[in-house]
């Protein structure tokens, strides 16, 4: 009985999959009765709502299927990684001229600060000759895999703003992230697991919260789903204490049949949802703690990445985003708290909390690189890294008077940030700030350019992936021109 | 999904008419033209919104629109042209215009080209019921537009649902709960005529009907207990919570609350509660992470009240007009601005102290007490300072001059403006800094009784809209330095400020505290403070006072020093500042008396609205394509736009006369906009479906006449009564029918629109909550009261302020069973099992919850543990409240669960789940480790989790 209903739903299902499957003749029809054609104006996103995450077509041929985005919470200093200033060292101790102080808004810099020459030595790395200072050294083994933008721009500096600006394109609460979007636009490739999920580490949340992952105005179901190092993995997947498998698959087949009698009594297609949401909530019961259990990787790939089972850890992170993008998330998004380095205390500065920082993450990004790349998935995984804004080539003096610690403060004219994968030029600087690395000397690439350029390799026009709110057509690049950075494209 | 009836819509236009610009013309534009050509973009110099510019000349020189001659019309000749070049819209933006709407441009052009204004801004007006066929069917004249709809398309309304369901579906509307079994029983054998509207009452005196109706309005409001943003702090606001409940209760008539919310403060002889519902649009998000810009967050405060209040009472997007005129509706750019100006006078500054604060009982018996000393103070207080303004402007103030400036942690320069003498700071200054100011006696002061300290901004012209940092002055020291180098300390009596009710009292600036006087903390205008001396103070020739100012240790947000970068002195021998004055020592002794009789009173407080004193009003500027930093030009004066109709002001505050005009009749939207709202919460979708759109890019209403009838019938016969409407709507034939879905009616009206069935909604986020708490026996009510924590699951609870602690009460206490509406609402870490449920985080104005099916929930309602709590009390229930056998016993549960009756083959698959659970629990003793000590109970408990899972116990 449970069968017939499903061959119900799946009747309705499978008429727009083969349609949506088949390219040519009824498929394309299909697709531009849908508005998916190629052409200008809004698309249409029809979901099915009995399977809101289906896997939709893009607008054309997307380059990436899926993203690990690498979110170093708090901002990492460009200068102390892949921005090398040698005028810099030069300037280091001196008075900062007064000409980059005027018109400039700091968080915590008063007075006349000091410029700060970079704390570490630079080299060149790979047949890209890349920068990369001798803080990262297993990262630097893969500089000719990565496309690192040196110009990037905001127009937020606070933590909180810059942050939602990042992920949603808007500096206040209530937008969709980039993964809302693409699962929105897109749904995801396995149906027993959510499309868009977070991974934490660092001991704290962003300061921006849940509201990264917020799905805003779209529907619910493509919030991202936060998974857990503490607790269950994803919320409420561990049934309550004395309640097996067994036992909630008895419990499972009884709703099932009484919620089928429910919908014979008042034939609400919502019941027939209902009943296929539960059957996902108990595959995603066994799914999410598989996909999330690392404990059965071979010890090379333990070794490799430097995790260890049951840990709050960046490097388990790692693992994980590999482990999600092989069962077909799309979008894994990991923040890793503790970059903010000010210099006003030990963990928030350069010389010590900083340096800890790049041995938790140099390892485990360098593993992930190549375990994607030995799998083949670095083809059609799109990996980014970076944080919500840069740092000053000021030394912080907070108070006005000099720290105890060596710290910079926030800057959002120029940072860095690389990718790496699906669809970008590996082994290539894009744009060059000024001498200082405080502005940007050429090419600029703001966040919304980031945007549109990620939405590009998944097969999206940005100006086309809308939708209505609030009186306007909402963009993931909002309302101010967006560009697409061709430059970097391969 | 595709919108099905929109095509019966179309069909129902009458043809032959005249050719209605607003319902067939304006959708062509707005889906064509108006991206390029309205308020947007004007490209070509041409634009759609207005006729005067569609009849106009483009860049081209040529008329866009000939009213009667479509052939000479540029429009025309441009959407035929076959000129891939010419052709409108270009290949580019999209596809040739459908041979149909060309038709109609062409007829509406040869008939005149008539504007018309979009339905929703003219004002409605009442119409009589239609006559329909089936005459039996009505209950009102709801039913007959209803019905007269129904007949037109040829569907039937179906039969009245059973009495159970309809008990169900009516108490969770009205109360946001389900029936109990009593409540059951006693309609169930009701047989009188009016057993249905006896139930109708009993819910709507209910005091949960406003714990229900609050939760609605809260996402409106954007309700949270954290002020949102970087730090995301919590932020006492539950009194507001608690007026909305008190406000649904007794039926405050929608007029009234709405002036309440919007002007509250403003209303003549205010009470408390009045005040109270300000707090409205003080749910703005803050920010106070350090480094951040008052005035930024402050005017993005500002901007969100403008869209805000657009969206709740209007159902018009107002946030696109920031940037650019609208880009659909007739409203300009510029009239943003004046409406923003009503709130541009706001004295809340982003401020981490959230002023202003109104202290408020915790007893809302005392609000009346509380209010009534606030209002003494405040008149006390207002006496007092007009005495000292009074003696101000007797008195002779000497300028300072040939001063002599040094400073620490800042660097002083001494310049002459205008012939006076000002000092100033030059380059960056650092929080702590300490100005110190060697005056000169002057020749002709004999004894220095006072003087006075102004502090000004750098640039005054431009400060008025774009204020700079200000100053706090941690403690004013004045010394006397004889010729011969002695100096002693000057001992001070008074710090008297520019402003009757400074939000930190300025003689702490006398002892030495970073909250004293100074402008906190940015600085839109001169301001001053008079300080007074014990006593006269002679100098003799030669000598010098020497005024220290000392400044705050801290710097606003962490990062701004406020340092008083421009200032001048100016002294005073004016002998009544240093003179005996009993009558203000009485007013002093007054007011301290009542504030101490204030502070006795138990209390917590509420940001509230409250206007700057009319000398610091600040200057609004439009900004430049919607960029704070960019203002352009000056805004005269306040006023609502254009398109509806004038607004009397004369003789009230700006900001009341707008409350009031927004609430009065001749204003088109505010009842259509209320009635939708309520009908939607009953009906699953409303009249006009998109109730954040009321304007031409939002959907037409189905049933026009009825809303227009409703609208008026609730400003008139209902008086604005909520409580009359609701009566009404729940009263009709079309809310009581069965829910049941045929197939050929789901293929038709999926969404219900025609009302040929009854609503079939999911519990809202609130309900599941509150649902599972009745069912479980569990439920504690109370009348208001600071938010509550239920029990989270474990991670969930990481805030980024880590003084804001989840602290969980103990298994039986009665805060743990509190309902939904009362749960702390963090914005950064919602409530999971509500978010879960579709529950906005409320940042911002959330007109609308789309209703999700997805497995979270199902995860949420099997494992969550407030849940899993919730299907141990119902497990207890069927076990020891329950008599009879086993099936009497699982019947009790089913029908707790659903307020259903259960059938015999439900009773069936029920029992024998739990025989089989009973067994393996008997089989297997383990597993009931912390569950159920007996297998029955272990049973049980699962049992109660799939009946709270059921589709009948999640569908209201």
């Amino acid at each position: 009985m449970i069968h017939q209903l499903r061959s119900k739903e799946l009747h309705h299902i499978t008429r727009r999959r083969f349609l949506r499957d088949c390219p040519t003749g009824l498929g394309a029809i299909w697709l531009a009765t849908q508005g998916l054609s190629a052409g200008a104006g809004k698309l249409r996103i029809a979901h099915d709502p009995s399977a809101p995450l289906a896997p939709l077509l893009p607008s054309f041929a997307p380059k990436a299927k899926r993203v690990i985005f690498l979110h170093m919470d708090g901002a990492p200093s460009q200068l102390e990684l892949f921005d090398y200033k040698p005028q810099l060292v030069r300037y280091n101790g001196k008075e900062c001229p007064q000409e980059y102080l005027e018109g400039q808004r700091f968080a915590f810099i008063q007075g006349v600060p000091k410029m700060l020459g970079p704390q570490f030595s630079f080299k060149q790395h790979g047949q890209s000759g890349a920068w990369i200072s001798d803080r990262l050294p297993e990262l630097a083994k893969h500089a000719d895999k990565l496309c690192f933008i040196k110009t990037m721009q905001t127009d937020q500096f606070n933590h909180g703003p810059a942050q939602l600006l990042l992920h949603t394109g808007n500096q206040n609460l209530g937008y969709p992230a980039m993964g809302s979007w693409l699962t929105w636009g897109l749904g995801t490739e396995n149906q027993n697991l959510p499309g868009f999920m977070v991974l934490i580490s660092g001991g704290r949340f962003p300061r921006a919260g849940a509201s990264l992952w917020g799905s805003g105005f779209l529907p619910s179901v493509y919030q991202g789903v936060q998974c857990r190092s503490v607790g269950d993995p994803v919320l409420n997947t561990t049934n309550p204490a004395g309640i097996n498998r067994e036992i909630r698959r008895a419990a499972l087949d009884s709703l099932a049949r009484l919620n089928a009698k429910a919908h014979e009594d008042f034939g609400d297609p919502e019941t027939i949802t209902r009943i296929a949401q539960y059957e996902m909530a108990y595959r995603m019961q066994v799914s999410v703690p598989e996909v999330m259990s690392i404990k059965d990787e071979p010890p090379e790939i333990h070794a490799m990445y430097g995790t260890e089972p049951g840990k709050d850890s960046f490097a388990n992170n790692c693992l994980l985003a590999r482990r999600l993008a092989e069962a077909g998330t799309r979008f894994i998004q990991l923040f890793d708290w503790g970059w903010d380095s000010h210099g006003s205390n030990a963990g928030e500065s350069l010389n010590d909390g900083f340096v800890k920082k790049c041995r938790d993450i140099d390892r485990p990004i360098a593993a992930l690189l190549s375990d994607l790349d030995q799998r083949g998935m670095l083809e059609d995984t799109l990996v980014v890294w970076g944080g919500e804004f840069g740092r000053t080539p000021m030394q912080e003096n907070r108070g006005g008077s000099g720290n105890a610690f060596t710290g910079r403060d926030h800057n959002p004219n120029a940072f860095t940030i690389w990718m790496a994968g699906a669809g970008v030029k590996p082994g290539m600087t894009y744009g060059e700030t000024d001498e200082m690395g405080y502005h940007v000397a050429s090419n600029p690439v703001h966040l919304r350019d980031l945007h549109a350029t990620l939405l590009h390799l998944f097969g999206f026009e940005h100006q086309r992936l809308a939708f209505p709110f609030q009186g306007l057509d909402q963009k993931l690049t909002g309302v101010k021109p967006a560009k697409l950075v061709k430059g970097i494209l391969a | 999904m595709i919108p099905r009836v929109s095509v019966v819509l179309l069909l129902a236009t009458v043809a032959n008419a005249k050719v209605d610009f607003a319902r067939e013309v304006r959708p062509i534009l707005n889906a064509h033209c108006t991206a390029c050509h309205g308020g947007v973009k004007e490209a070509g110099e041409v634009s759609f919104i207005y006729r005067e510019q569609a009849l106009g000349e483009g860049e081209s020189g040529k008329r866009i629109i000939v009213p009667g001659d479509p052939d000479g019309s540029e429009m025309m000749r441009r959407i035929l042209s076959e000129d891939p070049d010419e052709v409108m819209p270009k290949p580019a933006h999209g596809p040739r215009l459908p041979d149909a709407e060309i038709a109609i441009l062409r007829r509406w052009i040869e008939e005149g080209a008539e504007w018309g204004e979009h339905w929703a801004f003219v004002a409605p007006q009442e119409h009589p019921a239609p006559v329909v066929k089936n005459a039996a069917w009505p209950r009102n004249d709801i039913d007959r537009f209803l019905l007269a709809r129904m007949e037109r398309e040829g569907i039937e309304p179906a039969k009245e649902a059973d009495k159970a369901a309809l008990l169900r579906r009516l108490s969770l509307d009205l109360t946001g709960l389900p029936p109990s079994l009593a409540e059951l029983d006693a309609f169930l054998t009701d047989t009188s005529p009016d057993a249905y509207t006896k139930q109708v009452e009993r819910l709507l005196a209910s005091p949960r009907f406003g714990e229900r109706w609050a939760s609605v309005w809260m996402d409106l409001a954007r309700y949270a207990d954290s002020e949102g943003l970087g730090l995301d702090k919590r932020r006492d606001v539950w009194k507001y919570r608690d007026w909305l409940i008190s406000a649904f209760n007794r039926d405050l008539p929608y007029d009234r609350f709405t002036i309440e919310q919007l002007a509250g403060d403003l209303i003549p002889s205010a009470t408390l509660e009045q005040r109270i519902a300000t707090t409205f649009h003080r749910l703005t998000q803050a920010n106070n992470e350090g480094g951040t810009d008052d005035e930024e967050f402050r005017v993005a405060a500002v901007m969100d009240r403008v869209a805000t209040t657009w969206e709740v009472w209007q159902g018009v997007t107002m946030g696109c007009v920031q940037c650019h005129s609208h880009p659909y509706d007739p409203i300009r750019h510029e009239e943003y601005y004046s409406f923003m100006a009503y709130f541009n006078q706001a004295a809340d500054s982003d401020v981490p102290e959230n002023h202003p604060l109104l202290r408020v009982p915790l007893d809302p018996a005392r609000y009346d007490e509380a209010g009534d000393l606030q209002d003494r103070i405040a008149s006390l207080e207002e006496d007092l300072f007009r005495s000292r303004m009074t003696l101000a402007a007797r008195s002779r103030w000497i300028p300072a001059s040939g001063m002599s400036a040094s400073a620490t942690r800042a660097k002083l320069e001494l310049v002459k403006v205008d012939g006076v003498e000002e000092f100033r700071t030059v380059g960056n200054v650092a929080a702590g800094a300490v100005h110190s100011l060697d005056i000169p006696r002057p020749a002709d002061l004999a004894a220095l009784t006072a003087f006075r300290i102004e502090l000004r901004p750098l640039d005054e012209a431009k400060a008025r809209h774009s204020p700079e940092w200000g100053a706090m002055i941690r403690k004013i020291e004045l010394k006397a330095v004889l010729a011969d180098g002695s100096v002693s300390s000057v001992p001070l009596a008074e710090v008297i400020a520019d402003e009757p009710h400074p939000a930190f009292d300025p003689n702490a600036s006398l002892v030495g505290s970073d909250r004293g006087w100074g402008q906190y903390t940015k600085i839109f205008k001169p301001r001053q403070a008079i300080v007074t001396l014990r006593q006269p103070l002679a100098l003799p020739e030669g000598s010098t006072l020497r005024l220290v100012l000392a400044h705050a240790n801290d710097a606003a947000g962490g990062s701004f020093p406020l340092i008083a970068k421009r200032g001048r002195i100016a002294l005073s021998d004016e002998p009544g500042w240093t003179e005996a004055k009993p009558s203000h020592d009485a007013l002093k002794t007054e007011i301290a008396a009542l504030r101490k009789t204030l502070a006795a009173i138990p209390s917590t407080t509420t940001p509230v609205i409250r206007d700057l004193p009319a000398g610091q009003a600040r200057e609004t500027r439009m900004f430049v394509r919607g960029n704070w930093l960019n203002k352009g030009e000056i805004i005269g004066k306040p006023g609502t736009p254009a398109l509806f109709p004038p607004l009397a002001e004369e003789g009230r505050a700006p900001r009341l006369a707008m409350a009031e005009w927004m609430a009065s009749p001749e204003n088109p939207l505010t009842a259509r906009v209320a009635v939708n709202r309520f009908w939607l919460e009953l009906f699953g979708v409303g009249i006009v479906p998109t109730p954040e759109d009321f304007g031409s890019a939002g959907e037409a209403p189905t049933h026009p006449e009825l809303l227009d009838t409703l609208a008026v019938r609730f400003q008139t016969g209902m008086k604005w009564s909520v409580k009359s409407l609701l009566r009404e709507l729940v009263g009709s034939a079309a809310y009581r029918q069965d829910a049941t879905i045929s197939s050929e009616l789901a293929a038709r009206d999926g969404d219900n629109r025609l009302l040929a069935r009854g609503p079939r909604q999911r519990v809202s986020a609130e309900m599941a909550r509150d649902q599972a708490l009745v069912a479980s026996g569990l439920v504690a009510h109370r009348d208001g009261g600071p938010p509550v924590h239920p029990p989270l699951p474990d991670g969930v609870w990481r805030p980024f302020d880590a003084g804001d602690a989840w602290t969980t009460p103990p298994p039986g206490a009665a805060d743990r069973y509190r309902r939904a509406v009362h749960t702390y609402w963090k914005r950064s870490i919602p409530y999971p099992a509500l978010t879960t449920f579709d529950a906005p985080a409320r940042e911002l104005c959330s007109k609308r919850r789309i209703l999700s099916n997805t497995p979270l929930q199902a995860l949420a309602v099997l494992n969550d543990p407030a849940f899993h709590e919730c299907a141990q009390g119902l497990a207890r229930r069927m076990k020891y409240e329950a008599e009879g056998d086993l099936e009497a016993r699982l019947s009790f549960g089913y029908r707790i669960a659903t307020s259903r009756m259960i059938t015999s083959e439900r009773l069936a698959e029920l029992r024998g789940l739990f025989l089989k659970l009973e067994k393996t629990y008997a089989t297997d003793p383990a597993l009931k480790q912390g569950m159920a000590g007996t297998s029955d109970g272990a049973a049980y408990t699962v049992v109660a989790s799939v009946l709270l899972n059921l589709d009948e116990a999640l569908i209201r």
